[in-house]
């Protein structure tokens, strides 16, 4: 019997031998080999994608975005101090995670109002600022450093920092990076989830995987679409999804090797974004995102790209519903997000989808009386066609392949023209080349690049195919 | 199946949880933390799930998640708690799996898993079966102190640090599980017997 040592107090009981025998077996068992094989092979998985996205140290490619201005030291290094003194921060003091949060959210919704590169360069100086603790406010008049100074939390320097890459809107990466690091994270993180959840890097995306790199974890996905050099940040980020969230403009998100993670941490953290594709300008993001505590799908229609900055009219057909947080410690919401309501983001530029309460959370967004039914049923097929392949996602994760196959071929038999139909062939040649069919693998993949020549999911597949190239299979190009 | 008095006694005072280190290390330390801690600990995480009354795959999705967490967060697990931990998450996330599942009505895995959880009628019902089915007439908050407790040998203190309970209750819960379990033993044992017996 188990001895209790360590319990003053607890005596052992003292069982009958019939007891005895019951509690024995259970101490006996062992899962199979083959499954524990799968899981190492799953956290080998997930530990091999944080060593990509925590050390991005690929040169970020071309962009389209103009450049962000340069901040002073690194950005990995400012987003990674901030990151780390907000730990520190919530170590001590828990409350402050929330009162981040709060104070969060109002620099996101400040943020909204200032010229992006301002608010980025006030934003690294309240990272400058919380990092030496001084707290005092910024040298500029950026009421994001008085805030920090205000609220006393140095993860508003990264929160600060964020709703300067607000740009597009949110600026909750603050949240986002304390939730990553733990930071009370739930709350932090959930609230600011309300308020507009964003990726921790979106300042500065046009400088992609530099951001990727900073949060460590590349929430920076998120705005894949229109940051090429982001594409490459998954991990954690695109689990999340603040990405997909982002919708307007972008894709990547879940089609990242880190199926695994991205479904346990879905799971966790609630992001199952299957962002759509940004093409010529028109953006449509589906997601069927379990966002702290929300599940919701969206329709985002940019009517402008991105880069431009353009106003847009964007549509958010949000279905959300109260789900419990499932992440460690995280406390059951109740935020209901908005729930079946359509709303019009303007001057959103690509806000537009996910995140349920990230739109409904915002004050540029209001209820439009535009709502259709047609749209409406659009939502409802993109929601369906997001919840199948993420379903195939998932049982590609844990080994399923022929559930995966199954789902697949649902997919492909229902939705022959679906919006998300890139993201199911990146899938389907992820499956064939899990199951030796490197060569259908390799001709889907040849296809799929031929077909979308601009779409941030080509790495993905490249990935694949040199994975298989690797194990003696040829290369597509 | 007879039965036997045990005492618990309730432990004075709860040791002050330790605090995780400010700051994090290297992300290679971290990784190699987290693989020591799947190598340490996967089994009996895997293990109190099946427990908890989750199937083995259910079980093991479970597990992966709780290592995806802690990969996460490993920056906040104090060393020594790490089973703490890993328990502790895993259970949370199996209380929400099963409200989602019971919420989902388009759960691709449900199917899968109720194929998987269908009974063998070829198969004759093994002591684990008849563990499970004991456990299944305890409340999940009894279950779980009993699992981790008296067959994982988990301490009070580390088990309080993981359900985030105090040790005293730790302590009375242990008391009434072990009642509860060996009430529902009997009775088990009683059932078993009788049909056994046509």
């Amino acid at each position: 019997m188990t001895s209790h040592k360590s319990t003053p107090g607890v005596a052992d009981a003292a069982w009958t031998e019939q007891e005895s025998e019951l509690l024995g077996a259970a101490r006996n068992e062992r899962m199979s080999s083959h499954l524990e094989a799968r899981l190492r092979d799953a956290l080998e998985l997930q530990l091999g994608a944080a060593t990509i996205s925590g050390a991005h140290d690929i040169a970020p490619r071309a962009s389209s975005t103009p450049p962000a201005p340069a901040i002073a030291g690194s950005t990995s290094s400012v987003l990674d101090r901030s990151a780390r003194i907000s730990q520190l921060f919530a170590s001590k003091l828990p409350l402050w995670g929330v009162l981040s949060a709060l104070a969060i959210g109002t620099f996101a919704y400040l943020g909204l109002r200032s010229p992006a590169p301002q608010v980025a360069d006030a934003g690294s100086q309240a990272v400058a600022v919380a990092s030496n603790a001084a707290l005092s406010g910024d040298e500029r008049e950026s009421v994001l450093a008085r805030g920090s100074a205000a609220s006393g939390d140095a993860a508003l320097g990264g929160a600060a920092h964020e709703s300067g890459a607000a740009t597009g809107g949110d600026a909750i990466g603050g949240g986002d990076v304390a939730e990553r690091r733990g930071v009370r994270a739930s709350s932090a993180a959930r609230s600011g989830g309300a308020l507009g959840v964003g990726a921790a890097s979106e300042d500065v995306d046009p400088r992609a995987s530099g951001a990727a790199r900073g949060s460590g974890r590349g929430s920076s996905a998120a705005r894949g679409g229109d940051s090429p050099g982001v594409s490459t940040a998954n991990a954690r980020g695109d689990a999340r999804a603040l990405s997909g969230t982002r919708g307007g403009d972008s894709s990547e998100v879940s089609m990242r090797p880190m199926r695994d993670d991205a479904r346990a941490l879905s799971a966790a953290h609630g992001g199952n974004a299957h962002a759509g594709r940004a093409e010529s300008g028109d953006a449509q993001a589906v997601g069927s995102a379990r966002a702290y505590g929300r599940a919701a799908g969206a329709m985002g229609d940019a009517a402008a790209p991105r880069a431009t900055r353009a106003a847009a009219s964007d549509r958010a057909v949000v279905a959300a519903s109260d789900r419990d947080v499932l992440g460690a410690g995280a406390k059951p919401s109740s935020q209901t997000g908005v729930r079946g309501a359509e709303r019009r983001a303007a001057d959103a530029s690509g806000d537009a989808a996910l995140g349920g309460g990230a739109v409904a959370g915002r004050s540029d967004v209001v209820p439009s009386s535009a709502a259709s039914n047609g749209e409406q049923n659009a939502g409802d097929e993109l929601r369906m066609e997001a919840e199948l392949l993420d379903g195939a996602r998932r049982a590609l994760s844990r080994g399923a392949l022929q559930e995966a196959r199954r789902l697949l071929g649902r997919y492909s038999a229902r939705f022959e023209r679906g919006v998300l139909r890139p993201e199911s062939d990146v899938l389907r040649i992820e499956l064939e080349m899990r199951t030796g069919g490197e060569r259908a693998a390799e001709s889907h993949a040849a296809r799929f690049l031929a077909s979308y020549p601009h779409h941030p999911l080509r790495e993905r597949v490249r990935e694949l195919v040199a994975s298989g190239a690797q194990r003696g299979v040829g290369v597509a190009q | 199946m007879s039965r036997r008095a045990t005492s618990t006694k309730v432990p004075s005072s709860e040791p002050e949880a330790p605090r995780a280190p400010s700051l994090a290390p290297g992300p290679e330390v971290e990784r190699a933390r987290v693989r020591a801690m799947f190598d340490a600990h996967h089994q009996l995480v895997w293990r109190s799930l099946r427990r908890y009354g989750l199937d083995v795959e259910a079980a093991a999705d479970i597990t992966q998640q709780a290592f995806v967490v802690a990969l996460e967060r490993v920056a906040d697990i104090w060393p020594g708690s790490e089973r703490a931990f890993l328990i502790g998450t895993a259970l949370r996330l199996a209380r929400s799996a099963r409200r989602m599942t019971a919420r989902y009505c388009l759960d691709t895995q449900l199917e899968e898993r109720l194929i998987q959880t269908a009974p063998h009628p070829e198969k004759s019902a093994t002591t684990l079966e008849l563990l499970d089915r004991v456990l299944a007439q305890l409340d999940d908050g009894l279950v779980e102190v009993f699992v981790l407790f008296d067959i994982e040998g988990m301490s009070g203190p580390e088990l309080a640090r993981a359900l985030g309970i105090p040790t005293g209750t730790v302590a009375s819960r242990v008391r009434r599980a072990r009642e509860a379990f060996r009430a529902a033993a009997q009775r088990v044992e009683l059932t078993r017997a009788r049909e056994e017996s046509r």
